[in-house]
């Protein structure tokens, strides 16, 4: 609740604040003055601005607001920044090559952004209906803890049953599974397909085992569930991080550009 | 397993530390992971199970609950941990490599702008981190080997040149040069330049300072438009607010656009309504009704006349010829003060001299007395007239006075005896020094002048062999005239010129002066018929501004038209007169046509019609030219 009144003030103000620069823009370029020297200036101190909430992440042990406040800020800014951008450039596409790889870096920030901003809306309800959530380091630790449990019951039913037709099944089929997370980009687009193929292999083998072996086919069963619930934790946690890897890079770029930029309009363009 | 809860208690699972540098290297196989993790300098921590820690004597184990607690073996005597495990390779943690793509990121930005820094010149298609666009097609070819530096003067200067130009500091104690400056450098105004429109109105407040960068901007193109302003900027500074051409306009003057001085007078009244409309004028008259006369194909903001040749000589072309100027006039003298001697010494014997002779030896040979000589008798001025204005002038004499105009007359006379046309280019002197450089005379024949003066010093009207067929000097009875001048005949004009710059200081001369300009520049008589069309501005005792060429009025140098689009649009029969309206009598400033009214425009310029905007028919510089430096500097 307290979230969203903070959201719905940040969105106002923000609201306001561009309102303001659109007038204040448009008086001054009727007047035949260069707005352009202070929105540049605005687009770059709000990219500064932007690039803090990578830091504010780093910096979790000291008080600097709540982390969903910074990514409203960030968002909105984010936001802001666009219309800056298009605002003080004048055109979409500006000429000169230091311009317009400025302007590409700036549109693969915004991109990245975007989508980043889209798969925080997006996965982590699928992250939570997936099933019981696990810390993203502890993903390996899971998957091996399943791993020796489904070694450990084909070796039972081995030898309660006398028969390794379940182990050799195992060794050549299931072991393949259960060696790491499987199936990234169906468990990113939430697919079903690792569930499919667990389903499939199981029931290939049942009718060729044992009772006893099959009742260690029943807790494979439930191991490759587990397994498969861990591969989509581990896709999708995988993504929401990994996003990061393309847009803080991106954003470092557009910084030095920037400030590249900045430098030549003090000694050019004066 | 996964849904375990308690597995994630404290005291069963591994601290996760995802800030740090580095994981574990098992688990980044997929293995099961040791407890402890690596060190922070990336070494590994899972080589024993615990650190075993010492009681009293003893070592104990500490291996966690979660990993099974203690172990059966112990630790050993030297407190070393019993369970050992090989070593695994640590890896760098996702945010040690998000950190190291960023510094990658921006280091190969900072690489790419210094790598090309160093390509600066104008070709577009070179790589340049300095690169901010291609100038437009007007100043591309201009900035030539200068480059950047035609512009911005910090570029070139290295890292202190830069320094400089961000303080605002020039080279040296100059201060820095603005980029605005720079563009005076080639750019010229009829005014100032920091001016709005260049010029400070009657009745108003110099405006705020302007600066080229206020609507200029360059690099955005080859094709580009280096200034675009539009209607609402324009309504920043005026007062009267035009929100719509046919709503909020302003009328047309009185008169506009006929109301400024003509430079080619034409009365388009009684051309129109008087001559062309004669039936015997009818295979003289140019065909076409306006376009006849006007060249419709070059249209521009005027339509020119076709000029003299093509439009007004069919009617006009014979009546020049017979405007003669007349330089000199013999006058009346009231005594005659060249010898017969004189003029037998500098001439010769002419034939009525040598009839006298023959006549004295005839009646020396019969023994009586010689007959007396013509000149004996009492003295009978050849000329009856006066000397001309023009003369009069050169010679700094009255012309109604024989008494005061004889001598000097007759000085000239007798000097162009002489010397032939000499005498007469001193005087001409008088005119000023331009007066010797136009070549006042040129063409005229100094023998026959010579013969001319000899004719006349001998109290005789002076007999020109032949008739003149071609324009040019003739001496022929009393006169030294210029005979059959043509249009735009040369030697006339600049005698016209000459006569139109001169303006002599003191009072006699002044009134001398302006009598001899009357006679010479009369529309009404004398050579000059080219002021009934051409215009002379300017006292009559001081120096005119002459006329000769239709030219643009510059009664309003921020307003533009061009009637090309709008005879293409109606076709050039009706244009012209969907506009021009002849009126019934030609009014005192000249103009034979009604005046404008806004209600001509707005019926095609409104909105949803055809464009209706301020920057159609008004410009914002006031005579923008180029500085001839531009282009010494562009070679």
């Amino acid at each position: 609740m307290r979230a969203t009144r903070t959201n719905t003030l940040i969105v106002w103000i923000t609201a306001a604040a561009l309102a303001a620069l659109g007038y204040w823009h448009e008086v001054t370029r009727r007047g035949l003055g260069d707005p352009t020297f202070v929105t540049g200036y605005m687009l770059f101190t709000l990219m500064v601005f932007l690039s803090l909430y990578n830091g504010r992440k780093k910096l979790s042990m000291i008080s600097l607001g709540r982390v969903s406040t910074w990514l409203s800020l960030h968002v909105v800014a984010g936001f802001v920044a666009v219309v800056l951008f298009v605002t003080h450039a004048g055109t979409l596409w500006p000429q000169g090559w230091a311009d317009r790889a400025l302007a590409l870096l700036f549109y693969l920030v915004t991109l990245s952004g975007v989508a980043g901003y889209a798969l925080q809306l997006w996965l982590p309800g699928r992250l939570t209906r997936s099933g019981p959530e696990i810390i993203y380091e502890r993903i390996p630790a899971e998957i091996a803890g399943l791993r020796d449990a489904a070694e450990q019951a084909v070796t039972d039913a081995a030898a309660q049953s006398g028969f390794d037709t379940l182990g050799r099944y195992y060794v050549q089929t299931l072991s393949w599974y259960f060696a790491r997370p499987r199936y990234w980009l169906s468990h990113v687009f939430g697919g079903r397909y690792a569930e499919f193929w667990l389903q499939r292999r199981l029931a290939t083998i049942r009718r060729h085992l044992s009772e006893a072996e099959r009742s260690a086919l029943g807790r494979l069963a439930e191991l490759g569930a587990a397994k498969t619930a861990v591969d989509a934790q581990h896709a999708m946690q995988s993504v929401l991080k990994g996003w990061t890897l393309i847009h803080v890079p991106l954003a470092a770029a557009l910084l030095t550009v920037a400030t590249w930029h900045l430098i030549l309009v003090h000694v050019y363009a004066r | 397993m996964i849904g375990e809860r308690e597995k994630f208690r404290h005291d069963r699972s591994a601290y996760e530390r995802p800030t740090l540098g580095w994981r574990c290297g098992r688990a980044a196989l997929w293995r099961r992971p040791c407890a402890r993790g690596p060190s922070a300098a990336g070494a590994c921590g899972g080589v024993a199970d615990c650190t075993p820690g010492r009681q009293g004597d003893s070592w104990q184990c500490r291996r966690r609950p979660a990993d099974g607690g203690p172990c059966a073996a112990g630790p050993g005597s030297d407190g070393a941990c019993s369970v050992r495990h090989a070593a695994c390779a640590p890896r760098r943690s996702l945010r040690v490599w998000r950190g190291r793509v960023t510094l990658l990121a921006a280091g190969l930005m900072l690489s790419l702008i210094a790598v090309f820094a160093g390509s600066t010149d104008m070709d577009a298609t070179r790589l340049s981190s300095l690169d901010p666009g291609a100038l437009s097609a007007a100043h591309a070819h201009f900035a030539g080997e200068a480059g950047c530096a035609a512009c911005h003067n910090a570029h070139g200067r290295g890292v202190a040149g830069w320094w400089r130009a961000f303080r605002g500091v020039g080279a040296g104690d100059s201060p820095h040069r603005p980029l605005a400056a720079m563009c005076l450098d080639c750019h010229g105004f009829n005014g100032r330049e920091s001016l709005a429109h260049n010029h400070v109105f009657e009745g108003r407040r110099a405006s705020t300072s302007t600066d080229c960068l206020m609507c200029h901007t360059e690099h955005k193109g080859h094709n580009a438009v280096a200034s675009t302003i539009t209607q609402a900027q324009c309504q920043t500074c005026h007062t009267r607010k035009v929100n719509g051409f046919a709503t909020d306009h302003p009328p047309f003057p009185a008169g506009f656009p006929h109301d400024h001085a003509q430079t080619v007078r034409f009365d388009h009244v009684s051309h129109f309504g008087k001559h062309f409309a004669d039936p015997r004028l009818a295979s003289q008259v140019p065909a076409g009704g306006c376009v006849g006369c006007h060249q419709v194909e070059n249209a521009g903001r005027t339509i020119k006349p076709a000029g003299f040749d093509t439009a007004c000589a069919g009617c006009h072309g014979d009546a020049i010829g017979r405007r003669e100027f007349v330089l000199f006039r013999w006058p009346e003298i009231e005594s005659n003060e060249i010898s017969k001697d004189e003029v037998l010494e500098a001439c010769g014997a002419d034939g009525e001299t040598l009839a006298e002779l023959r006549a004295a030896v005839d009646a020396a040979r019969r023994g009586t007395p010689p007959p007396a000589p013509k000149s004996a008798a009492a003295f009978s001025a050849v000329s009856a007239d006066q000397p001309t204005a023009v003369t009069a002038f050169l010679l700094g004499a009255p012309a109604d006075d024989a008494a005061q105009y004889g001598i000097p007359v007759q000085e000239l006379a007798r000097a162009m005896m002489r010397d032939g046309v000499d005498p007469l280019m001193q005087l001409l002197a008088r005119l000023g020094p331009a007066a010797s450089s136009r070549n006042l005379l040129a063409g005229l024949n100094a023998e026959q002048l010579r013969r001319a003066a000899c004719a006349w010093a001998a109290n005789r009207e002076y007999e020109a062999p032949g008739q003149a067929a071609l324009p040019g000097w003739r001496a022929d009875a009393l006169e030294l005239r210029y005979a059959k001048p043509v249009h735009a005949d040369p030697a006339l004009r600049a005698w016209m010129e000459t006569w139109a710059a001169a303006a002599p200081a003191d009072g006699a001369d002044r009134e001398r002066f302006a009598a001899a300009r009357k006679e010479l520049m009369s529309p009404s008589e004398g050579p000059g018929a080219c002021f009934k069309c051409h215009t002379a501005n300017g006292p009559s005792d001081g120096p005119l501004a002459l006329r000769w060429h239709h030219t643009l009025s510059d009664a309003r140098p921020l307003t533009r038209f061009d009637h090309r689009p709008h005879i293409d649009l109606l076709g050039p029969e009706k244009t012209c007169t969907t506009c021009h309206r002849l009126a019934a009598v030609v009014s005192p400033t000249g103009a034979a046509f009604q005046p404008l009214t806004l209600d001509t425009c707005t019926s095609c310029h409104a909105p949803g019609r055809v464009r209706d905007d301020c920057n159609l028919c008004h410009v914002y510089h006031q005579d923008h030219a180029l500085i001839k430096r531009m282009m010494s500097d562009a070679k």
